[in-house]
């Protein structure tokens, strides 16, 4: 058996996002057109088809993390880094995530691919340290 | 807790010495059904899958991404062994050489621990081949054709049914798909220790002891929320983002049948506690926001209505929705209900219906004029 999956989780870790070059030859491995390959591959949240910004923060918003003090959380980094969410400026992105499964650790913040839980406000300006 | 107990391989080497009709009709009598919140009978399921021909799969669905659920995080946390063997047994049971475990990626830390779960099978069995990937990050993967589509290297989009997977599956093959905590009941009932009134609920929110709880269907609200401990004074209970809000009441029995009286859904049993102290609007624009990101994008007035419910829940936050944008609200999510394909879609404005039903006043910010 085998699983494009498997290959796009392989690029993504090399490269940190999907090149178009690598898309490229995985299309040309499995005999499939860019554009399918490309579909595929865009339609997941945890792979990047774009060249990433140096840093991402992600603060889940589903109910659990708003319960916990979320939307404070995430304005308090909009406010510190002078960036607004979603915003492709600067070296910093900031998103807002859906439900990362751990509700019972909520609020969840992650960074760079690592998780903290049960974030509080005045633990921001140390996260923050991560990214500098 | 009944999923905690290691049953070291025993249940499939019980079933191993049993025929697969005996196997089913042991399923049935415990009365399993899916866990992974739709509750078909897990025996006919298994049925249909035996009966069907040619080379069969089973995929145990490990994509767990509903809102306020993180039962099947825990039990392959906590017994991975038992999930595995479950598949063991299934593959057994269909006849199924090949077996794949779809793990979410954002439960990817889980990876070592299932495959020694793997390792320690292969060691003492190893007649089945399980494979474990790693999903790329999806709410519609965790839908069972979606999860075909992945596995098939395509576009995680849900396939119309029928075919059913049991008849059509992974490369058109016959695949069972059952979630982690179903197949984890497998070698319980096998050893005969299972009880089928227990229930893994995941409780966070506004609790002190977030997490997850055994208790038996028919216990009340209160009773339940009491052990996690609750925060301030809790207003609202969320069933996940797709099970509906119902208004916190202490002495609400927790039966599915009741549930759904309610118009919400008990289907994973989640439990969202949120107090008087939380901005509900805000709660609901999210679980609005929710779906427009997780929609698939496949049937139009899923991946178009529910941007419409944002922004009309934007306005009633900005003081500017009209009593016209209400009932637009309550129109949308009878509409997207009603004409979309897929279980996300039809769940997809349960709790926007269920929310206008028992929080008319979160709404009433709308001006009168229209």
């Amino acid at each position: 058996m085998k699983f494009i999956l498997e290959d796009l989780w392989q690029i993504e870790k090399r490269f940190g996002y999907l090149p178009r070059r690598e898309l490229e030859s995985l299309a040309e491995k499995h005999g499939k057109p860019l554009a399918e390959i490309f579909s595929v591959a865009s339609f997941y949240s945890l792979f990047s088809v774009d060249n990433p910004p140096k840093h991402f923060i992600g603060v889940c918003t589903c109910p659990s993390c708003i319960a916990n003090g979320a939307l404070e959380i995430l304005h308090a980094f909009e406010e510190e880094l002078g960036v607004s969410i979603n915003s492709d400026e600067g070296d910093i992105r900031l998103l807002k995530l859906q439900c990362q499964g751990r509700c019972d650790k909520a609020p969840v913040v992650v960074i760079d691919g690592v998780y903290y839980e049960k974030v509080r406000l005045e633990n921001i300006e140390k996260l923050i340290e991560k990214c500098r | 807790m009944q999923i905690e107990r290691h049953t070291g391989f025993n249940g499939l080497r019980k079933a191993l010495s049993m025929n697969p009709d005996e196997l089913i009709e042991l399923i049935r009598n415990s009365g399993l059904t899916g866990r992974g919140g739709a509750h078909f009978p897990t025996w006919k399921k298994l049925s249909l899958a035996r009966s069907s021909q040619g080379e069969k799969i089973v995929v145990c669905d490990a994509e767990e991404s509903e809102p306020g659920t993180f039962k099947d995080r825990f039990i392959l946390e906590k017994n991975p062994l038992i999930v595995v063997e479950g598949i063991a047994i299934a593959s057994h049971i269909i006849e199924a050489r090949q077996a794949i475990i779809y793990l979410r990626g954002e439960y990817s830390f889980l990876e070592e621990g299932i495959r020694k779960a793997i390792e320690e099978y292969n060691k003492l069995f190893g007649d089945i081949n399980i494979h474990l990937i790693i999903s790329g990050g999806g709410y519609i993967c965790g839908e069972e054709t979606a999860i075909l589509n992945s596995l098939e290297g395509k576009r995680p989009n849900p396939r119309n049914k029928p075919p059913f997977p049991v008849e059509k599956g992974y490369m058109d093959k016959p695949t069972l798909v059952n979630n982690v905590e179903t197949l984890a009941m497998l070698p319980l009932i096998i050893l005969g220790d299972y009880d089928p009134d227990l229930r893994l609920f995941s409780i966070s929110g506004n609790v002190e002891k977030p997490g997850v709880y055994e208790a038996r269907l028919g216990i009340t609200l209160g009773e339940l929320i009491a052990r996690a401990k609750p925060i301030g004074n809790p207003r609202a209970v969320l069933l996940g983002a797709s099970g509906g809000v119902l208004r916190y009441d202490p002495n609400l029995v927790l039966t599915m049948d009741n549930i759904e009286r309610l118009g919400g859904m008990l289907g994973m049993n989640t439990l969202i506690i949120i107090n008087d102290e939380q901005d509900l609007l805000q709660v609901f624009k999210h679980i609005a926001e929710f779906f427009v990101h997780e929609s698939c994008g496949l049937c139009t007035p899923c991946r178009e209505g529910n941007p419409r419910i944002v922004d009309i829940m934007e306005k009633i936050i900005d003081g500017t929705a009209t009593s016209r944008d209400i009932s637009l609200l309550e129109r949308l999510a009878k509409y997207i209900a009603d004409t979309s394909m897929c279980g996300l879609g039809k769940a997809s404005t349960k709790w926007l219906l269920t929310a206008l039903k028992y929080f008319p006043e979160v709404f009433s910010n709308a001006k009168s004029n229209n």
